[in-house]
């Protein structure tokens, strides 16, 4: 196994990086596996967790510089915990208690903003994992349509009839994304009730 | 366009800035009194956010790679673990059929192939007689290469217990007595073994010889004379039990030990 020091870690997430991906599968995921069945967890949560800390570590090393005053390890580590008592949080199942395991104080994941992203990760999780279950021309019409792609062009590439077709077509992938959100039983936890 | 179709439209243009006029105005006092067209707003307004960060979802992707690949390298990785433990298993009963089968067919049933044995036969005729048997099913007789090793030897050598509890108890006949050989008998391979008896009646009487297992091995049937002898130059080291029969009766049981002896 090819070893990464924190530094190519770190630029290997900025690349979404296979081989970086596949060491933290393999040298992080253990620690987070162990931590949530300790606690309570599931090995599907430990999963869901380590994946959700996967992409807060990349939001986090994408958006602003990640100046590291522990190692990588015990950030992600403490990042996943966070994640997984917020979690039980707001499944009510065990109240949240300060991170205890970071020293340092300014590479703590912050607890009251972390709370949105706690809930902004599992959104995406469940976002991902229903963009995944939509037919292949639904997701590229859905991009298309990010893009601002004028829908005439997205007829023209994915073979429809005519404008007017690729605009219902949209719109019933957008109503069927979102449905399939909504109905997911996931949904009801990510939605904040205070709304 | 139903009206559901209409509200998608109008949360559409309203996330997308492009609904004005009175229609922005009936939407927006449908937000302030419609709960569920709210979260619906929130909900439309997040997947499109989520459907713009390409990196992020470019990332996602590599994730989902990542973690395909690793199940189903797991997955082959317990399917090779469980090939190889079917490989050691099928070795290992094919190796336990094969030991087992040397050791049961040391000399497997033998059948008399010839014409003649409701009369007298002579020594010699009585050798071109047992010329005659055949060994079916082992062409090659694989087994008269096998190796007597030390623990070989031993099995060889192990008595038959409810055959052993019989031997040298002559059993009531008034039909034959047997003059020999002596009920237990120790040969070298290859030595021949004479059998002598007197007949007082008029009986069928044949000889079976087993091995230590049980498993017969030679049945001569039909002997009118008052001898036979018996060659042994087939005979692989062990324990062998004989059986006189008179009439299907056992008259006696002897045993012969076939091992090499210091002359």
């Amino acid at each position: 196994m090819t070893l990464y020091s924190d530094s190519k870690i770190i630029d290997g997430i900025r690349e979404s990086n296979h081989g970086v991906i596949n060491f933290l599968y393999k040298d992080y995921r253990p620690l987070v596996r162990a931590f949530v069945r300790k606690n309570s967890g599931t090995i599907q949560d430990a999963d869901d967790v380590f994946q959700d800390g996967l992409e807060a570590l990349y939001l986090r090393c994408r958006d602003q510089e990640l100046i590291l005053t522990c190692a990588l390890r015990s950030y992600f580590y403490s990042v996943c915990r966070n994640i997984w008592f917020q979690r039980l949080e707001r499944k009510q199942r065990l109240t949240y208690y300060p991170d205890l395991m970071v020293n340092d104080s300014s590479e703590k994941y912050d607890g009251r903003d972390s709370l949105t992203k706690e809930q902004k990760l599992a959104r995406h999780a469940l976002f991902w994992k229903c963009f995944k279950t939509l037919p292949e021309n639904c997701q590229q019409i859905l991009l298309m349509y990010i893009d601002k792609v004028p829908c005439k062009k997205v007829a023209e590439k994915l073979g429809f009839t005519g404008e007017n077709y690729a605009k219902v077509r949209k719109s019933m992938c957008v109503k069927l994304f979102q449905k399939r959100i909504m109905k997911d039983p996931e949904y009801l936890n990510c939605i904040d009730h205070d709304q | 366009m139903t009206s559901d179709e209409h509200l998608h439209e109008w949360i559409s243009r309203y996330n997308e800035g492009t609904l004005e006029g009175d229609e922005l105005e009936q939407f927006l006092e449908l937000l302030r009194s419609d709960h569920d067209v709210r979260l619906e707003t929130e909900l439309n307004k997040e997947v499109i956010e989520f459907l713009n960060d390409r990196d992020l979802l470019a990332f996602l992707k590599a994730i989902d790679e990542v973690r395909l690949k690793r199940e189903r390298n797991s997955r082959l990785n317990y399917l090779l673990i469980a090939a190889v433990m079917i490989i050691f298993v099928a070795v290992g009963c094919f190796w336990i059929y094969q030991y087992s089968m040397n050791r049961f067919n040391r000399f497997p049933m033998a059948i008399y192939q010839g014409r003649e044995t409701s009369r007298y036969l002579e020594d010699d005729q009585q050798e071109s007689v047992f010329s005659n048997w055949t060994s079916p099913g082992y062409p090659g007789s694989k087994w008269q290469k096998e190796v007597v090793s030390s623990e070989i030897l031993s099995i060889a050598l192990t008595p038959l217990p409810y055959l052993e509890g019989l031997v040298g108890e002559a059993m009531r006949s008034t039909k034959l007595s047997l003059i020999e050989p002596p009920f237990s008998l120790r040969i070298n391979p290859g030595d021949t073994i004479t059998f002598r008896w007197l007949r007082t009646e008029t009986a069928a009487l044949s000889i079976e010889i087993m091995d230590n297992l049980g498993n017969r091995l030679w049945i001569v049937e039909k002997l009118t004379g008052n001898k036979m002898n018996l060659r042994t130059s087939q005979w692989k080291t062990g324990l062998y039990y004989w059986k006189l029969l008179a009439d299907d009766d056992i008259v006696c049981v002897g045993k012969i030990t076939v091992i090499e002896q210091k002359r």
